[in-house]
């Protein structure tokens, strides 16, 4: 014929699902003409993402009080979420439940304060170790405990209840602080006047560390590298002597001195220190004479550091009264914490899901944060889970942007730690 | 004068970055061939014209489901607005002696029909079939699709045109002696009223791409408006008679306008200068522009269709449909 037509004909067939099973075909066209102010939408929901973020914002999860004193030390349990050790100033150990909220064991362990509380190896998991102020060090079974718990508990006499460690261990020198080996499953050490190394099978140390005048403060065991361990001393520097030889390796002094440490779980050749001028540094250890990153945001000395599971962040407890969580990468804090009851922060843990943060105080409380202010902690459906990561890439794609830069990182501040900031700022 | 350092991990991530870009870029471009669809068109022999077919010539040479599409509706209240949803799948009809009328347009069934037995002057759909509001002869009334008057705005008086700009969530209203007004229709607050000076506005349009308002007046002007500004845009003296009817196409690059003296002219969007004329046989009261670019002019009796206008200066029209004795 004289001419040729063709039109648009649709089936609807092609168009609809015939059943639940069959997949929803969806036609997209990528015509620009057909998506009009593509860049302004995606600003508005990156905005809007933002402001929803600070909205939810809301990290505060429970406190756990029961300690008298201040909570001088925290451990989580390797091999259990919800269970964690806390020891405070009046020689008390508290074993804590935390979904529950509960203490599931209260064990007046030392007689001084108590200066560091550990979870023994993975393999010994139900066995943790405690070192306090009066030169002893508890090694302690769970098991054992709750059945001494049980039989008191029938026994109901009002007689005060003293639980019976597996075994104790006396120190000659003065106790700081314990960790525990990742390599043996019974190799432990304690931090004091000197570094020294035990093993649960003797009742003297196996090994001793001694270099340079002054005490140390903390001792840590490289989780990957299971014979290097890190120290922190009173002579402001940080110390790594190595098992296998009986000498120490490497010393690096800094200007103040440091009052915590950590090891990075996921990059084991690095670690954080906590010093007393309020910042963190972040060292590799094979090359100790300048700090990968040094963390400022804090305006007290950082007291406590823990690392999250996955080695990306690690969360800090300060003596100024706040928590801040950083990223392992970045020079400033992510996400700070406080509250007006929380005083002085003795200790912090990051939960082995990384969803949760932990922090004991000189308040004699143990707070439960969210490791992610607004993060919804429900079960999320595969829709809503997708549109969550699609506001969190807009969020961090936009995070640059003037205006979504000043929402994300708003956050308010108590009154002395927001003149010391800006002080500092104008100082610099 | 120290250089900046280059960030090393900043470059990195940059890079990262602008490969997983044009990787989307292909991706998109890949899914358009699994589009099923494609474009409908209508080409004759080399000694014959495409605008000398008409519509029921043509109506044997389609499919079935096509020919079943085609039907006329014989509506007696008055000249008729139309408006689309923006799916195209609801029709809104609105005559000037009162009917409403809203269509389900995939399956031709009438949804809603009502008579609010006073003059409607314009339609628009709001953010979805849901929802319509009408220009009545006092206020702007707004209807739910079952066709439960939800709303009257006592405040908006003799509106003329109306628009709803879809990513803004405004609707535009152009009133008599020269009022443009702009509703946020999520809060049902008015954000903007602008004093155009002009005189009631002949007509009026929406460019989809940046939301700016077209208002075409009596005077031979077309202006283009936006709410932050108390003055147009742009002003372009485009006729020596009123501005009956003005469109912008799809790709917000060009401006229609249609005089009283039978001239349509086509003008470029960013320099406002004009690029063609054309002579209609009547005075285009209603023009309108498809997604493919192709023009539509309501020219009396006769409707006709322009394609490819933007590429060329054409000789004739595409198509044309001749209406039934006594409707335009």
């Amino acid at each position: 014929s004289m001419v040729k037509i063709r039109t648009i004909c649709r089936d609807d067939r092609n168009y609809t699902q015939k059943n639940t099973k069959e997949v929803q075909k969806v036609y997209r066209n990528s015509n620009a003409s057909l998506h009009p102010l593509q860049q302004a939408r995606e600003y508005k929901r990156a905005l809007n993402a933002a402001k929803l973020d600070r909205v939810f914002a809301k990290p505060f999860i429970s406190s756990f009080d029961g300690h008298a004193d201040s909570v001088l030390s925290m451990s989580k349990n390797p091999q259990t979420l919800t269970e964690i050790l806390s020891a405070s100033a009046d020689g008390e150990i508290r074993m804590w439940n935390i979904s529950k909220g509960r203490n599931s064991l209260v064990i007046n362990g030392h007689q001084g304060p108590i200066k560091g509380v550990c979870y023994a190896h993975l393999g010994l998991s139900s066995h943790f170790i405690s070192c306090s102020e009066d030169k002893t060090i508890k090694l302690w079974e769970t098991n054992a405990l709750k059945k001494q718990q049980k039989a008191h508990a029938l026994e109901e006499s009002q007689a005060s209840f003293a639980y019976k460690p597996k075994q104790e261990f006396i120190s000659k020198y003065l106790l700081s602080s314990v960790d525990r080996s990742f390599g043996e499953e019974t190799v432990f050490g304690t931090s004091g006047d000197i570094v020294q190394i035990w093993n649960m099978e003797r009742s003297q140390p196996i090994h001793s560390f001694d270099w340079g005048i002054d005490s140390v403060t903390r001792l840590k065991f490289n989780p990957s590298e299971t014979n290097i361990i890190a120290s922190i001393s009173l002579d402001r520097s940080l110390c790594l002597y190595d098992l296998r030889g009986n000498t120490p390796l490497k010393k690096v002094t800094l200007k103040n001195k440091s009052s915590a440490l950590c090891w990075n779980p996921y990059e084991p050749m690095n670690l954080t220190l906590g010093n007393e001028d309020s910042n963190c540094y972040t060292f590799d250890m094979r090359k100790l004479d300048a700090a990968k990153k040094i963390h400022k945001d804090h305006i007290g000395a950082v007291l406590d550091l823990d690392y999250a599971p996955t080695g990306k962040e690690f969360v800090t407890g300060s003596y100024d009264k706040t928590i801040r969580i950083f990223d392992v990468n970045q020079g400033k804090s992510r996400e700070v914490y406080h509250t007006k009851r929380m005083q002085q922060i003795f200790s912090v843990l990051y939960t082995m899901d990384s969803r949760y943060v932990l922090s004991g105080s000189d308040d004699t409380n143990i707070r439960l944060w969210k490791a992610v202010a607004s993060d919804p902690l429900r079960p999320m459906g595969e829709r809503e889970k997708v549109k969550m990561a699609y506001l969190n890439k807009l969020k961090d794609k936009y995070k640059y942007n003037q205006e979504i830069k000043s929402i994300l990182r708003h956050r308010h501040l108590p009154k002395t730690i927001y003149k010391n900031q800006k002080k500092r700022v104008i100082i610099k | 004068n120290k250089q900046m350092k280059r960030d090393k991990k900043l470059d990195a991530k940059l890079k990262k970055n602008e490969v997983l870009r044009k990787e989307a870029q292909r991706r998109v471009q890949e899914n358009n061939f699994l589009l099923a669809e494609s474009r409908g068109f209508l080409v004759a022999d080399d000694n014959e014209k495409t605008l000398k077919f008409a519509q029921r010539d043509l109506k044997p040479l389609l499919p079935m489901a096509n020919q079943r599409n085609i039907f006329d509706l014989d509506l007696q209240f008055g000249d008729y607005s139309l408006d689309y949803s923006h799916n195209g799948r609801s029709l809104l009809l609105g005559g000037q002696k009162g009917h409403l009328a809203l269509m389900d347009w995939q399956n031709k069934h009438l949804k809603s029909e009502i008579n609010v037995k006073e003059r409607i002057r314009d339609i628009c759909f709001l953010h979805n079939e849901t929802m319509f509001a009408v220009a009545q002869k006092k206020y702007i009334f707004m209807y739910d699709h079952q066709g439960i008057e939800l709303h009257c705005l006592r405040d908006y008086k003799k509106a003329q045109f109306l628009q709803f700009l879809r990513y803004h969530f405004l609707l535009v209203s152009s009133h008599y002696n020269g009022m443009l007004r702009y509703m946020d229709t999520s809060t049902g607050k008015g954000v903007r009223d602008i004093q155009t000076k002009k005189g009631t506005s002949c007509s009026m349009c929406q460019d989809y791409t940046t939301g700016v308002i077209g208002l075409g007046h009596s005077s031979g002007e077309f202006t283009l408006w936006t709410p932050n500004l108390s003055k147009p845009v742009v002003s372009v003296y485009a006729h020596p008679s009123a501005v009956r009817a003005i469109g912008i196409d799809h790709a917000g690059r060009h401006i229609i306008s249609a005089g009283q003296y039978c001239r349509v002219k086509i003008w470029d969007m960013r320099t406002f200068k004009m690029v063609d004329q054309y002579w209609t046989p009547e005075p285009a009261e209603s023009l309108t522009l498809s997604q493919k670019g192709v023009l539509a002019l309501g020219c009396g009796g006769v409707v006709q269709l322009w394609n490819n206008w933007f590429r060329e200066k054409q000789k004739e029209p595409y198509m044309i449909h001749k209406l039934k004795k006594g409707t335009s």
